[in-house]
């Protein structure tokens, strides 16, 4: 333990940041949603920080008013990281895919291809999709929950054993004898499942890592547990505190010894929103100049998570010392208590709703300690092997991050000074899998 | 029909970046480990780009067509994935790749290619065909379903692709950071639903520098060649003479006009191959070098059977004796018996009759530069094809060889533009607009 350091990923989507309104920032493309070259630029300087991966989640469908938002979404997850892979060479592309809607052999393919394009650093996020305007988009309805998960194992083992079915030393490219390849080491893999089936093989040899490295994500059930405890190499989790943090960790890491496998093998990253600035003042400022109209909006959302009533009126005023006696941290919102000790901090109502405390994951505002001592805090308390981070706006936050907060978590020990390897799997510290993982599908091996 | 371009069209028929010669992977130059290697392709499709080919194609199939023992793949590892890391190494050339409509949902499919679309400025193609291979479909764990809804579906999917390419509509806008990110009325759902697939929509995905991206189809027979005849700004053809491309281009331009199109919206496009050296004997050695790396004795076998020879060649380096000649039994109504049986007897030795390239699946021309500039040429002038998908024997140097070899001279005779027209795949086809359905073909388009 004593030698880990902290593993960081980000997050992309449509080029423009994690704030609503990032894309009408200053200095902000408004091209970058079909720009891929604004994705590049983000991923390189990730890149130049050490970053271990990219990652893309995926909502296929529109949720907002296109009128007055951006897609929030990432134009389309594969060509993107494909993209990206050809302007980097050491940060991992994970990409989510919806086991829900897609074929194994499809997504076993392209992730592979991948894969080896990139020179080993290729990630899968294998999601189940709920969402009915997604199901829609492929003109089906939504399935149960049982049934999604079943059919999220039954694709995830086909996908790794046809990423298994050209064997590690089958190549053998031998040009006097004339082999190409051995077929003995190239074999169908005759997998049938109740809802998806595949015969293979799958005609992509292993890349540097092997094959792709599987992530999970989203609230930990039980039914999401029992397939990132099998499978999963990386978890991205959504926690708003310490608390919160060391418990899903520890639920992900005894879901992986319930497979059979080491805990240590399942790395748990825990979302993080920044904002760096000069300081927490200017940041909090940055934060109300880009997205503060959506403010009064938020206000019936915040006097719910604090149990009291807050006016329109008050949103230049801190909580009187009445409603901070009467204030508590509702138990239906995990974000209500970092918000009420935002509060009790004595900011205004603008400054509280500027610290993001209704935003998607735990904000840090401010000069690069905020940010290296939450990171710190949260990785030594064993709330989070690493982060995914979602800069409030990419343009210039990436490069804040990476110029002033990475310097600072280097110098703390905490944080490494190069890439420990050259491909994902080696840079998450994670072992060594070609197709299907013995210990999880013992009888897989035929 | 006046309309018709002056200048033919070239494509380059990429795959397993070593070759379209089974032989060609075990030259002493070849590096085997090409099939994975993206700086291989990437390197050919520059040189296509150098020559000013309108498009670079990516085969597909979805199932592995042979064991891989003694030859690579004839395809690459993925289409969409290889094509979207050449859009990032290339600044003009067309990208196109097969695609099947069978097992992918239609909003995926308009996902991947209007994405590639857009990351590429308006430079993709699809070739749009259905799988009916029981091999194919049992990678998808599906059984083989009645025939005739082989073009159904196809008929489904190309319909709801072209909707969802539309619904982010050309009137929506650009993002306007003082304004709307789109006008919502110009992103509209399509709600298609099919016998086989449906989509909600909309996609998000605004309009590329081409509008959406060019459909390709293979030149097919009843529902197939309705179905280009609806879709298609390109039909790939595999005629083995003059007249059969006459025959197949009017084909296909009845059946777009009888779809309610402009024939001279179809660019009709025949599979040619060649071995280029600075004489005919010079080539017919580069071939043969390649032959003998194949499978010299089954194409001695293939030879006999196309000459009608119950036995082998005697002296397969020298020419047919008299009594060989007089036991032939070539079935002349065939191309290929007929060109081998001129080859004979006109002295030829059976090995150098290979070389000529009789048992390539399409026509061949194994001599120089002039020699198959005149063959592009004849074919051209006689209404036999709008242009022609390059077949390269060894990509060591034959993509090279063509780009060095022939287009100087078609550019000498007038018959291939100096330079890439425009910056779009549409421009370089010199294809008319397109965006969403074709109303001549749907009806309203709605």
């Amino acid at each position: 333990m004593t030698d880990t350091k902290m593993i960081l990923g980000m997050a992309m989507n449509d080029g423009y940041g994690a704030l609503a309104s990032s894309w009408r920032a200053p200095g902000v493309h408004a091209d970058n949603y079909t720009d891929i070259a604004a994705n590049i630029r983000f991923a390189q300087a990730a890149e130049r920080g050490g970053f271990s991966f990219l990652f893309i989640p995926d909502f296929p469908a529109v949720r907002a008013d296109v009128g007055r938002q951006t897609i929030r979404n990432i134009l389309e997850p594969m060509t993107s990281l494909t993209a990206i892979s050809q302007a980097t060479s050491r940060i991992g592309l994970v990409a989510t895919g919806s086991t829900t809607f897609q074929e194994p052999f499809n997504h076993a393919r392209q992730f592979k291809a991948l894969d080896v394009l990139s020179h080993g650093r290729a990630g899968w996020n294998a999601v189940t999709t709920s969402d009915p305007a997604v199901a829609a988009n492929y003109g089906r309805t939504v399935a149960s929950r049982a049934e999604r998960y079943e059919r999220a194992h039954e694709s995830v083992q086909i996908v790794q054993a046809l990423w298994g079915s050209w064997a590690a030393d089958a190549w053998v490219k031998d040009k006097e004898s004339g082999q190409f390849v051995d077929p003995a080491g190239l074999q169908p893999v005759n997998l049938q499942g109740r809802y998806v089936a595949a015969r293979g093989p799958l005609a992509i040899p292993p890349s540097e890592q092997g094959q792709p490295v599987i992530f999970s994500s989203g609230g930990p059930s039980p039914h999401l547990l029992a397939l990132a405890g099998r499978y999963a190499s990386g978890f991205i989790g959504e926690v708003w505190t310490i608390e919160q943090g060391r418990a899903q960790r520890e639920m992900v890491r005894r879901a992986a010894q319930d497979a059979g496998r080491d805990p240590d093998d399942i790395k748990y990253f825990a979302g993080l929103m920044t904002t760096v600035a000069p300081s927490v003042r200017e940041g909090l400022d940055r934060r109300i100049a880009i997205a503060g109209e959506s403010f009064p909006a938020q206000l019936p959302h915040l006097s719910a998570m604090l149990g009291i009533a807050l006016g329109h009126d008050q949103l230049d005023r801190p909580l009187s010392p009445s409603q901070l006696a009467e204030a508590h941290a509702s138990p239906m919102d995990p974000r209500s208590e970092p918000a009420l000790e935002v509060a009790r901090r004595g900011w205004t109502i603008r400054e509280i709703l500027a610290h993001g405390v209704i935003d998607y994951h735990p904000v840090t505002v401010g000069p690069a300690e905020v940010h290296a001592d939450h990171l710190q805090r949260w990785f030594e308390a064993g709330a989070a092997d690493g982060f995914w981070l979602n800069p409030d706006v990419f343009e210039d936050g990436v490069d804040a991050f990476v110029d002033q907060v990475v310097p600072l978590l280097q110098q703390r020990g905490v944080y490494p000074t190069d890439y420990p390897g050259r491909t994902l799997r080696q840079n998450l510290g994670v072992p060594e899998q070609y197709g299907l993982d013995p210990r999880v599908v013992p009888a897989a091996n035929a | 029909m006046g309309m018709r371009n002056q200048h033919l069209a070239l494509a380059l028929v990429m795959g397993n970046n070593i070759g379209s010669h089974h032989g060609a992977w075990r030259m002493p130059h070849t590096d085997v480990g090409s099939f994975t290697d993206l700086d291989a392709a990437v390197r050919q499709a520059r040189t296509a780009e150098r020559g000013g080919f309108q498009f670079v194609f990516m085969p597909d199939r979805l199932f592995m067509q042979a064991d891989l023992a003694a030859a690579p793949p004839v395809f690459g590892m993925d289409p969409i994935v290889t094509l979207s890391a050449l859009a990032q190494a290339t600044e003009r050339i067309g990208l196109v790749g097969t695609m099947s409509t069978t097992f992918t949902e239609p909003y995926v499919l308009a996902r991947h290619l209007k994405a590639l679309d857009l990351y590429s400025h308006g430079r993709a193609g699809w070739n749009a065909v259905p799988s009916y291979e029981p091999d194919a479909f049992a990678n998808f764990g599906r059984p083989l379903p009645a025939r005739e809804e082989k073009y159904e579906r196809l008929h489904e999917v190309v319909h709801i692709v072209q909707a969802l390419w539309g619904s982010w509509g050309q009137g929506a806008g650009r993002p306007d950071k003082s304004g709307a990110f789109a006008d919502p009325a110009q992103v509209r759902p399509v709600d298609l639903q099919g016998r086989h697939v449906a989509a909600r929509g909309p996609l998000p995905v605004p309009p590329s520098e081409q509008g959406q991206p060019v459909i390709v189809m293979p030149a097919s027979s009843g529902y197939g060649l309705q179905a280009a005849g609806m879709y298609a700004d390109v039909v790939i053809g595999m005629p083995m003479t003059i007249e059969e491309g006459r025959a197949q281009r009017d084909v296909v331009r009845r059946a777009t006009e009888a779809a309610g199109r402009d024939p001279d919206e179809v660019t009709f496009l025949a599979f040619t191959g060649f071995s280029l050296g600075d004489s005919q004997r010079e080539a017919l050695d580069r071939h043969r070098a390649l032959d003998d790396r194949a499978d010299p004795e089954q194409a001695m076998a293939r030879l006999g059977a196309l000459l009608g020879l119950r036995h082998g060649f005697a002296h397969p380096d020298e020419a047919l004796s008299p009594a060989e000649l007089a036991s032939a039994r070539p079935r002349l109504a065939y191309a290929r018996s007929q060109q081998a049986f001129d080859l004979a007897r006109a002295g030829w030795s059976p090995r150098d009759i290979v070389a000529h390239g009789v048992l390539e699946p399409y026509p061949f021309v194994t001599g120089t530069g002039e020699q198959a500039a005149d063959h592009l040429q004849a074919w051209f002038r006689a209404g036999a094809a709008d242009g022609f998908m390059v077949g390269v024997d060894d990509f060591h140097d034959g993509i090279d060889d063509v780009v060095d070899r022939i287009v100087p001279i078609l550019r000498a005779r007038g018959l291939f533009p100096e330079d890439h027209v425009g910056t779009t795949l549409r421009d370089h086809l010199g294809l008319p607009p397109r965006y969403g359905l074709d109303p001549r073909v749907t009806g309203n388009g709605a």
